[in-house]
């Protein structure tokens, strides 16, 4: 009884309203959002992150440019965001190759001579929009320069002879 | 005595913070989505079109210039070829791997010395084996690119105006010579 009283008492003499002291929080949220603010990108280049995919280091300073991409995984290879064709860690399979060609890999030609259409048909009837072959290349940094070779090739042929090359800048 | 007793009152007051929280609590979540840890930046890598070669080819060039290729083998190293127009053979410039490695540090000056000889070639063709992967060819790119030693840059006079350009790129053209093999 006597503790119910005097806890009684107690809250009536501090009130029944109280602020919460949140200067300190919002001091903490201002660094946080200016830290968040300097790292903001607008990059049109947006990585999924994976295992199958990591990009090499270079000390390049230029930005990428949103133009068409591949997408070369140790496992598949994507046009923007469809998959294109499955790779066997890193290899290219037998029958994707073509038989006169080994050089020429046909699934990858059709994809791209369809983007390579679809952007000669809008630039037909859109000022803004040309042609231009630029191609933007994100591949594994372990993939031999086997595949890409016939990547490049076969791009060359569709008529992107303008590879860029995706990289991750160093610190 | 009005301003006396006016100080008095406004003496302490409270910002009223909670809009101000509000604000930034609805802001952070959608920084926070379009946060990026790592910067993508890119390498320009034209491929020569088999029809621009055979043009180029065709063409004679009154003032022929010096080709510079490199080939990059995981056994033999580096090689450059450097390919004279008035020569029938062409110059090769060997760097040996290191215990298995390849030896960036003897590329680089091994380019510098090529870019001091010929300082108007910007353009370097590569010819990478099938078996090299990607990391090395972008470390190559790289270290061809521009002088990593902190050496005196590279000044040569620019023919149409006259004026003295001093520069520390060597090779930022790169190229992959052997995407179509002849």
């Amino acid at each position: 009884m006597g503790r119910k009283r005097s806890l009684r008492r107690f809250m009536n003499t501090r009130g029944q309203t109280f602020k919460i002291q949140i200067t300190s929080m919002v001091d903490m949220f201002v660094i946080l959002l200016v830290f968040l603010l300097k790292s903001y990108s607008t990059s049109p280049v947006q990585i999924n992150p994976s295992s199958k995919l990591t990009l090499p280091e270079s000390n390049s300073v230029k930005d990428p440019e949103d133009i068409l991409k591949i997408i070369i995984s140790q496992n598949a290879i994507f046009i923007e965001e469809q998959k294109i064709m499955d790779l066997k860690s890193g290899k290219l399979k037998e029958e994707d190759l073509d038989q006169t060609d080994p050089q020429f890999i046909s699934k990858l030609f059709k994809a791209l001579d369809n983007q390579a259409k679809k952007t000669r048909n809008i630039a037909a009837v859109n000022d803004t929009v040309n042609f231009d072959g630029k191609i933007l290349m994100q591949a594994d940094r372990d993939l031999p320069y086997a595949i890409l070779q016939k990547i490049m090739y076969t791009a060359m042929l569709a008529g992107y002879a303008d590879m860029k090359l995706a990289v991750i800048s160093k610190p | 005595m009005r301003i006396a007793k006016t100080r008095l009152s406004d003496s302490t007051f409270e910002i009223n913070l909670a809009p101000f929280l509000d604000i930034v609590v609805s802001v952070v979540p959608l920084l926070l989505l379009s946060v990026v840890f790592v910067e993508i930046k890119m390498i320009e890598t034209p491929i020569p079109q088999v029809v621009q070669e055979a043009i180029e080819k065709d063409q004679k060039n009154p003032t022929p210039e010096v080709t510079l290729q490199l080939k990059v083998d995981k056994e033999k190293g580096f090689t450059f070829i450097i390919t004279y127009p008035d020569k029938k053979e062409s110059e090769l410039i060997n760097i040996p791997t290191s215990h298995g490695e390849f030896d960036f540090a003897e590329l680089n000056r091994k380019s510098s010395g090529l870019k001091s000889k010929h300082p108007k070639i910007f353009k370097l063709g590569l010819l990478p084996e099938e078996n090299v992967p990607l990391k090395i060819i972008i470390k190559v790119m790289d270290t061809v690119r521009r002088q990593t030693d902190g050496g005196r840059k590279i000044a040569f006079v620019e023919p149409d105006s006259g004026q003295k350009v001093e520069t520390d790129l060597l090779f930022p053209n790169v190229t992959f010579s052997n995407v179509v093999e002849e």
